[in-house]
Formats: structure tokens, C-alpha cells, sequence
């Protein structure tokens, strides 16, 4: 068998390589690293927001730095963590390995990508540190992550920081979509030979949708971001004139399907996962790649019910309720679907399957919650109270850090050519669960009592103390179950190393060693059905069998 | 909405919640309980243990995706319905925000009737307060608690109340849980609040986020029988002309003030609306010629 001859290249020092390499293995982990860091500190400020709201009239923190850090929360949960973790992680680690390609279209683009993000975090959350280094409160936005005009403009919000963070959130979403683009090439160009539309992995298939919808939204955002900041500077009037829900408009044209940017891929990690630990193909796979780009394109359409109590005209709420009920029909149908690849299978409860039934079980309560809330005359009774934070904490937490955490527990293996102990993962997926449910369950009760989301404090006597405390403690819990994470990976120092294959993958990211080579593979592999590696094990008779 | 509802609005509004609440959780328990059924009696316990490979059924496939779209179109239907019976909340933009009086007659006659109010409260939200003026008693009050103010917003109890809101600033919401449901208050809009309240204290804040102190703007309600409510107009009559300091701005001397360039700009006119003592050192005038001009830009509104 005869193979390419690859050169062998000169040794670099780490840091060298670090800042010149533009391999998308290097550059994934890289994201990972540093979404991973922006995950802590963000986490770090919900811990203490959490101290602020455990009892009624707390004094912790001043109602200033109070929103900083719920803006910094919102903002570095979303665009430094969530979408970078799985868009520039675990998509740039997985997708040339899926599709059995040597790296993505573009490296340089790629590289360019990553450190336009590292400077975009920087420059967004550097201005919050030094402000609260320096106990200046002009250096940080605290107009929540929404930042509402006019709110947000130089009347309201004089300080230099609301212009230091949009000028890092113009920069992030330029970085993103470049690294759009190159999944999108990447995934249309460089599949190996056979591997056919309906061949695409599940993970694969989630990252080309999410890098579409990257594509057409985040521009919007970016040209809102921009049209803002020239308001703010130039003297310019985009805003001052107009209805005051142009800026509502263009937000939420990019931050509605922002939530399935963070979703999808999410989705597609529980779409690997499932199959292989039931050792079972993935129930409908056809269906769950149709729900995939029905939720890309419904996902555009459902943006104005954020806006249902701020005066839009009634024929257009109800389109907007239309769309936002339809969009759980083909959630559901992936939740159906996943749940009938477990039936009659042969399951193996480790960490991954584990984080995948934590997210199975929190996303759906997220979806239901949804539905509740699409509907109108509901909505005018919880718009903007806990009920919301409650609700996109079970969709953007049950439905991504779960599936995220499901990811690292399946795939370090094979990034790092090292297993993580299953042990203390399942004593991580427990905390986390039991964590998660404490915070934001509660949540849901308060916003029925009518308590606002970004209130820096409450006063006693009306019912919200209770559920308030037991949603720190459930803080808490979730920041142990994180310690233990990282417990478990300072542990992969001393741990053995990983197979090649240690969990029957299907995939063509197990046909390579662990770490995988910088050429990724020696041969480039010729794929013959969507599970090349379950035939190679079993043959070609089990794969008959359906 | 664990709160009693008091008005016509939200015990619909409620009832509402209660049927999609009990729907869902039937779909709860059964995904739920699919998975924990799955968890414990599909674990694998040989290590060779080939299942059958299922790859798919049309028919179970067409089945999930026609009965939830069933159920959500359910309550589609029935949201649209739910709307027509609110007759709460509307903004300037859209004056009746949650009806359709075009191609609903029902709809009409009802926002006929709510129309139809007894009591006109006119609501400025500001950084971070919200001001209360009475038009046909002709007093004013705050929901700030100071020497002139307990902070509440005083209606008479079953009288058609209607709330006409606006803002000076930034967005603020109006939200009071038990008497209807929310609102935004625009800057350069209208937005209205209807309901008919039982005599009780009714608590709310704020509900949109408006800057720094946006905790502290609460809302709240005291719906009075009419004979307390008349004392209180009464009492509160005397006390505004006792009260020689009060900031009441005059607007013929506000004009004057404005024309001869008292402000400079927007932004500052902007910035003196939201704190009069500020933009009398600012500008050098007095806190009662700064109180005029704003007095004068608020009828302009």
C-alpha cells in the first residue's frame, strides 16, 4: 500500500508554534483553550451575581458594577465561550477528520480567524478588567448584552467602555464569520472520495448549517454594532431618528439564530455520541439532517417574538407566534429520533452517554418552556422576568454545555491521545445535573411571581427569597462539578494513553492515531456508507441487517 | 402568574397558562420517563451484544412529526383567541396592541368599552421613577417616597381605568403582575394600560432594563374604594398648593427660556431631563427655570 511521502519539518519551539501554526487540530484546541478560559471567568461572574441575588437588599456588589458584570456574563458566555468552543473547537478539530481530509480550505484564513478572536476577547473583556482593576467604572458596557438603543447610545451610556466593547464584538464577529466561510468550503470541497451528502456525519452536517446561518446573521449584528458605534462617535443619526425597534430588529435578525448557532453543533455532538454508545445506527438519520436545516431556516423567522410587548403591529406578532411554534415540531422530531436510536440498544453508561441524557432531559424542558412562552398573551406575563433566564439557561446550557461536555469526554481521547477517568466524570455529570437543575428550576417560579431579570437587588416580602437562595447554592454546585472537570484533565498528565478507537466510533476521525498525525491521515480513506468504521468491524452482513 | 389574577385580562391570561402548562407536562413525563426507561433497560450486559440495526421507520417518523404539529397549532388557535379577549395593553404605534379591530367586531366593541374609562393616569417612566398625573383631578404624584409622595399609584377600585405611558429617557416596561400584562414604554411613543381592580396592593417594578438604578423603579398600585380615592385627590390638592417648593414646572416660562437657546443640544436637553440639579449647574440656571423648560418640552410631546 503505497502511501505520500510527507516532509519532515524542523522542530519549533512551542510558543513558535503556537503563534504560526495553521494546522486546524492546533488552532481547534487553541479555541478550546481559550473558550474554555472565557467559560471560567464568565462562570466566575455568575458566581457572583448568584451571592448578590441569594438574599433580598444584598449589598455585595453596586447596581454599576452589577450590570457590568451581567453584560460581561451574557456577553462572554455567548461570543467568547459557547460559539467559539463548538463553531471554532470542536468544528475546527472534527470536521476535516470526519469528512477525511488532510486540513479545512483556508489554514491561513483559519489561523487569522483565531487570533482575530483572541483580540476581539481581549480587547472586550480587557476594558472590564482594567476597569475593575483600576476601580474605574467608565471602562466596561453595562447595558446588558442587548444593549438597547437608546440605552446604549452616548446620552445614556457616555463611557468609554460601551465604545471598547463594541468595537471587540465588531472584531469577534468579523473573526466569525471568516471561520464561517471555511467550514462551509471545507465541508462542500474536501470530503473524501464517496462520501456522498447523505454519508456526512452528524456533526458535520450540524457545523455546515450553523456556518450558513453564521454567514447570513452575523453581519447584521456586526453592520448594528457599527451603525451604533458611528452614532456614538461620528454624529451620525441611524438610531436617533428611527423607530426605536430598528436597533430590536437588527439585534435580534442575529441573536435569534444565535441560539441555534450554539444549539445545532450541540446537537450534532449528541448525533455522534448516541449511535456509538448504543451500538446502534442513528434512528431517521435522513429526518435529523432535514429537522437540522428546517431549524437553520426557521431559526430566521422567529426573531420578533423577543419583541412581543414592544409594539410591533398585530399581524406581524402573529406571524412571529406562527414560526415559533413551528420550530418545535422538528426539535421534537430529533429528540423522538434520538431516543428511538437508544431503544432496544445495547447502551454503555459512561460520561458521554451520561452528559448526552443531561442534555436530553434539560433541552426538552427548554423546548417546552419555549412553546409556553411563544404564546402571546403568556408572553405579555412573562417577557423580561426570571421565567426567560429560566429558559435560555435550559436551552443554552442544557442543550450546549452538556453537549459540549459530552464532547470533551468522547473526543480528548482522540485530541489528546489520552482518556479521561470515567469515575470522576460521572461524579462531574452528577454534580452538574443536580447543579443545574437547582439554579434555573427556581427560576422559573420567581419569573411567575413577576421578578424581573436584571435587577441588581430585590426587596423582602414578596416571595422571591427562597427560590433565590436555592438558585445559588445551585451555583455553586455546578462550579464544583466544574473543579472536578478540571480535576479530571490536570489527571490526563498521568493518565494512559488513548486507542486509536476506544469507544467503537463510526466515524472517520477513529480511522487515525490518537493524537492524530499532522497529515491527519496516511491515506486518505475511500468511504462506502455513513458508517465506515462500523463495516470495517462488523462487516458488511450486520450492516444488511435493517 | 402564581399570583392571583384580579383582572378580566389575566385570569384569561392565566387560564391560558394553566391548560399549556398541563399539556406540557404530559409531554414532560413522557420524555422523561422514555429516557430513564431507556437508561435502565436497554444498558448493555455482554460485551458481544448485537442489537437489531433499526435504521429508521417512516411511519413512527411521520407520527411525531404530525402529533406535535397537531398540539402546537392547538395552541397556535388558541393563542390567537386568547389575543382577542386582551384588552390591556396597546402603544401609540399600535394603538390596541393585542386586537384587530378590523376583521374583529367582537375585538372592536370590546376596546369600544375599555375605551370608555373612568380614570386617566398619565405615566412618565424617567430614569428611574416613574411620575403620576391625574388629568381630570389635576394632581400629580411619584413612585419616588419623599415628602410629597407614598409612592404609590392611587386608582379607584371598579372603574375603568386606562394608563397613558411614555418615556423621557431610555425603554422602560410597565408591568404589574396581577393587573395586566406588560408593556413597553418607548421614548416618542404612547402605550396604554387598561383594567378594572379590586380594592388591594398590587406590587410591580419596571420590567425593562433602564440603567443603573433599574431595581429600584417599582410600581406600585393601591386600588382605593372611590370615597378614599376622593379624600386622597382631596388631601393631595392642599398639599400641592402648601407646598411652595415643589418643583412644578410652568411652561409659558419654559418657552421663552427654550427660544432664547437654554439648552444647547439634544444630548443636553436629554441629560437636564434626567437630572434637573445637574443641568441647572451645567447650564447656570436655576433648578425652577430648568424644571420650566422641561415642563414646556413635555407638553410638546
Amino acid at each position: 500500500m503505497a502511501s505520500i511521502s510527507i516532509p519532515v519539518q524542523k522542530r519549533q519551539s512551542a510558543l513558535l508554534d503556537i503563534l504560526t501554526t495553521v494546522d486546524h487540530k492546533k488552532i481547534g484546541l487553541m479555541y478550546m483553550v481559550a473558550a474554555f478560559v472565557f467559560f471560567l471567568f464568565s462562570g466566575t461572574l455568575a458566581l457572583v451575581i448568584r451571592l448578590q441575588l441569594a438574599a433580598p437588599d444584598m449589598k455585595l456588589v453596586d447596581p454599576g458594577l452589577y450590570n457590568q458584570m451581567f453584560t460581561m456574563h451574557g456577553t462572554g458566555m455567548i461570543f467568547l465561550f459557547t460559539i467559539p468552543m463548538l463553531v471554532g473547537g470542536f468544528g475546527n478539530y472534527m470536521v476535516p477528520l470526519q469528512i477525511g481530509a488532510r486540513d479545512v480550505a483556508f489554514p491561513r484564513i483559519n489561523a487569522f480567524s483565531f487570533w482575530l478572536f483572541v483580540f476581539a476577547a481581549i480587547v472586550m473583556e480587557g476594558g472590564f478588567a482594567l476597569g475593575m482593576a483600576m476601580q474605574n467604572p467608565n471602562l466596561a458596557s453595562n447595558a446588558a448584552w442587548t444593549a438597547y438603543v437608546p440605552l446604549s447610545t452616548r446620552v445614556f451610556s457616555p463611557q468609554a467602555g460601551m465604545d471598547i466593547w463594541l468595537f471587540g464584538l465588531i472584531l469577534s464577529g468579523i473573526a466569525s464569520t471568516l471561520g464561517a466561510v471555511n467550514f462551509v468550503v471545507t465541508a462542500y470541497a474536501m470530503r473524501a472520495p464517496g462520501m456522498t451528502t447523505w454519508r456526512i456525519p452528524m456533526f458535520t452536517w450540524a457545523m455546515i448549517v450553523t456556518a450558513v446561518m453564521v454567514l447570513l446573521s452575523t453581519p447584521v449584528l456586526t453592520a448594528a454594532l457599527a451603525m451604533l458605534t458611528a452614532d456614538r462617535n461620528f454624529g451620525t443619526q441611524f438610531f436617533k431618528s428611527s423607530d426605536p425597534r430598528l436597533w430590536q430588529n437588527m439585534f435580534w435578525f442575529y441573536s435569534h439564530p444565535a441560539v441555534y448557532i450554539m444549539v445545532l453543533p450541540g446537537m450534532g455532538i449528541i448525533s455522534e455520541i448516541l449511535p456509538v454508545f448504543s451500538r446502534k445506527p442513528l434512528y431517521g438519520t435522513k429526518a435529523i439532517v432535514i429537522s437540522t436545516i428546517l431549524i437553520g431556516l426557521l431559526g430566521f423567522t422567529t426573531w420578533a417574538h423577543h419583541m412581543f410587548v414592544s409594539g410591533v403591529a398585530p399581524e406581524i406578532q402573529r406571524f412571529f407566534m406562527f414560526t415559533t411554534m413551528v420550530i418545535a415540531v422538528p426539535t421534537g422530531v430529533k429528540i423522538f429520533n434520538w431516543i428511538a436510536t437508544m431503544w432496544k440498544g445495547s447502551l454503555v453508561l459512561k460520561t458521554p452517554l451520561l452528559m448526552v441524557f443531561g442534555f436530553l432531559s434539560t433541552f426538552t424542558v427548554g423546548g417546552i418552556t419555549g412553546v409556553i412562552q411563544g404564546m402571546i398573551p403568556i408572553d405579555t406575563q412573562l417577557h423580561n422576568t426570571y421565567w426567560v433566564v429560566a429558559h435560555f439557561h435550559y436551552v443554552l446550557f442544557g442543550g450546549s454545555v452538556f453537549a459540549i461536555m459530552g464532547g470533551f469526554y468522547y473526543w480528548i481521547p482522540k485530541m489528546l491521545g489520552k482518556m479521561l477517568n470515567d469515575t470522576l466524570g460521572k461524579v462531574q455529570f452528577v454534580f452538574m445535573w443536580i447543579g443545574f437543575n437547582l439554579t434555573f428550576f427556581p427560576m422559573h417560579i420567581l419569573g411567575l411571581e413577576g421578578m424581573p431579570r436584571r435587577i441588581a437587588t430585590y426587596a423582602a416580602g414578596r416571595g422571591w427569597e427562597i427560590p433565590n437562595l436555592i438558585a445559588t447554592v445551585g451555583a455553586f454546585t455546578i462550579a464544583t462539578s466544574v473543579l472536578i472537570f478540571i480535576i479530571n484533565c490536570l489527571t490526563l498528565l498521568r493518565a494512559k494513553p488513548a486507542p486509536a478507537d476506544p469507544w467503537e466510533g463510526n466515524t472517520l476521525e477513529w480511522d487515525t492515531t490518537s493524537p492524530p498525525e499532522e497529515y491527519n491521515f496516511k491515506k486518505i480513506p475511500v468511504v462506502t456508507s455513513d458508517r465506515p468504521l462500523w463495516d470495517r468491524r462488523h462487516g458488511a452482513a450486520v450492516q444488511a441487517g435493517h | 402568574m402564581t399570583l392571583p389574577a384580579v383582572t378580566s385580562d389575566t385570569i384569561n391570561i392565566q387560564n391560558l397558562y394553566y391548560l399549556a402548562f398541563w399539556m406540557s407536562v404530559v409531554v414532560f413525563v413522557l420524555v422523561e420517563s422514555l429516557l430513564l426507561y431507556s437508561a435502565f433497560a436497554f444498558r448493555r450486559r455482554r460485551a458481544d451484544e448485537m442489537p437489531e440495526q433499526n435504521h429508521g421507520n417512516s411511519r413512527m417518523e411521520l407520527m411525531w412529526t404530525v402529533v406535535p404539529a397537531i398540539v402546537v397549532l392547538f395552541l397556535f388557535f388558541i393563542s390567537l383567541d386568547g389575543m382577542t379577549k386582551l384588552t390591556g395593553a396597546g402603544s401609540y404605534a399600535q394603538p390596541l396592541n393585542h386586537v384587530h379591530p378590523i376583521d374583529n367586531t367582537d375585538a372592536a366593541r370590546r376596546i369600544d368599552e375599555a375605551k370608555q374609562t373612568d380614570e386617566v393616569v398619565t405615566i412618565t417612566g424617567r430614569q428611574w421613577f416613574w411620575q403620576y398625573r391625574y388629568q381630570k383631578e389635576g394632581v400629580s404624584a411619584s413612585s419616588q417616597v419623599n415628602a410629597t409622595s407614598t409612592g404609590e399609584l392611587m386608582v379607584p377600585a371598579g372603574k375603568s381605568v386606562r394608563l397613558d405611558l411614555n418615556s423621557t429617557d431610555v425603554i422602560h416596561a410597565w408591568f404589574v403582575p396581577q393587573l395586566s400584562g406588560m408593556i413597553y414604554v418607548n421614548p416618542g411613543e404612547r402605550s396604554y394600560i387598561w383594567f378594572t381592580a379590586p380594592v388591594g396592593e398590587y406590587y410591580g417594578q419596571c420590567n425593562f432594563f433602564c440603567g443603573n438604578q433599574h431595581a429600584q423603579m417599582i410600581s406600585k398600585v393601591k386600588v382605593v374604594s372611590q370615597t378614599d380615592f376622593d379624600a386622597w385627590v382631596k388631601s393631595k390638592k392642599t398639599a400641592q398648593q402648601n407646598d411652595v417648593t415643589a418643583q412644578q414646572g410652568d411652561p409659558s416660562r419654559g418657552v421663552q427660556l427654550y427660544m432664547d437657546g437654554a439648552f444647547k443640544s439634544v444630548s443636553a436637553i436629554e441629560a437636564a431631563q434626567r437630572d434637573t440639579a445637574v443641568a441647572a449647574q451645567t447650564t447656570g440656571m436655576s433648578t425652577q427655570e430648568v424644571a420650566d423648560v422641561i415642563a414646556y418640552l413635555d407638553t410638546l410631546q
